[in-house]
């Protein structure tokens, strides 16, 4: 099965169920786009790319957003 | 000078209140808000952190009035100059704020900045055009490395992070603040109102403060509580206090005694 390696853990989807873009990753988890940076591959994509940005197995993705902190 | 007309500058920003906060270890996003707002800050941290995808978070941004308020995100989690401004480039990307807290920890148990990897990459982050917040050890000859590095502020510590000890490097500190030539801000470790008045009076031009608030029976008020603190401490300096004397100095006058 396809995976891709989300915050550094591996996630597998079944066949035909692999999210196509950035996009369709952030809604598959309920995230709002605005709020969360997302790295692909060690590359930051800037939210107007996430539609356009077409995933590949294997990839590593980071999902950070801010959080309360001193 | 009055405190009315007493502003801080930090990289050509102007700020009225010297009194800046912490986001962390509120017991919700709510008293955060109504703390922030009691505190008159202008100057809020937040961190940067993965999402728990399966359990993603309120976001802290919401609750935070950026028209008030500089955002100053923290490079918290980062152990060495690497990690420190990889947390910084994803930051400026997530929010186009140059503003950073530069803060190296490698050791979790005290919390102790790394001045190696701090000047490593407060050196980098400048280059690239950041504002740079180093958070240190009370070193006088680190803060005159990062001020020849270009950054903004130097920040150092009173006591480790959340140990509400107070000013335990207070000699240092007057050292830093005597060499300065960019603003210092006593952070880590005040745990009172007191403590920062103290930093305020010894010269310091802010302070930070998070967990002395945040973990308050009553962080709102806690919050106030360190906003005067802050004031009373800068109006006290700015006043310009007596010499402390070996002996007594009398106030009442020494002639006209009844009993002679």
């Amino acid at each position: 099965m396809p995976r891709l390696i989300i915050n550094g853990e591996a996630t597998e989807f079944a066949d035909g169920d692999f999210p196509p873009t950035a996009t369709s990753l952030l809604e598959r988890y309920k995230l709002a786009p605005d709020s969360i940076i997302v790295e692909i591959d060690a590359e930051i994509v800037p939210a107007d790319k996430l539609g356009a940005f077409t995933l590949k197995p294997e990839s590593r993705i980071e999902l950070v957003r801010y959080v309360g902190g001193g | 000078m009055t405190v009315q007309n007493d502003k801080l500058v930090i990289a050509g920003r102007e700020f009225s209140s010297r009194l800046f906060v912490g986001t962390g270890k509120f017991s919700s996003s709510e008293v955060m808000q109504k703390a922030i707002d009691a505190s008159g800050s202008e100057m809020v941290t937040v961190a940067l952190r993965r999402v728990d995808i399966n359990n993603p978070a309120d976001d802290v941004l919401t609750h935070i009035d950026q028209k008030k308020c500089q955002l100053l995100p923290n490079t918290s989690g980062a152990r060495d100059a690497k990690e420190a401004i990889r947390v910084a480039t994803l930051a400026r990307a997530a929010s186009g704020i140059e503003w950073i807290k530069l803060e190296v920890t490698p050791d979790p148990y005290y919390l102790l900045p790394d001045p190696i990897e701090t000047l490593k990459a407060a050196k980098e982050l400048v280059k690239e055009g950041f504002i740079v917040l180093p958070y240190i050890n009370a070193d006088p000859i680190l803060a005159l490395h990062l001020q020849d590095a270009g950054v903004a502020t130097v920040m150092p510590l009173g006591s480790p992070i959340g140990s509400n000890k107070g000013i335990k490097t207070r000699s240092n500190i007057e050292i830093i603040i005597r060499q300065a030539r960019v603003p210092v801000v006593v952070d880590a470790g005040l745990g009172l109102p007191s403590h920062a008045a103290e930093a305020m009076e010894m010269g310091a031009d802010a302070v930070l403060v998070n967990t002395a608030i945040a973990v308050a029976s009553d962080p709102v008020a806690m919050a106030d509580a360190f906003r005067m603190a802050t004031i009373a401490g800068r109006m006290g300096k700015l006043a310009g206090p007596g010499a402390q004397s070996e002996q007594a100095e009398a106030s009442s006058p020494l002639t006209g005694f009844l009993n002679s």
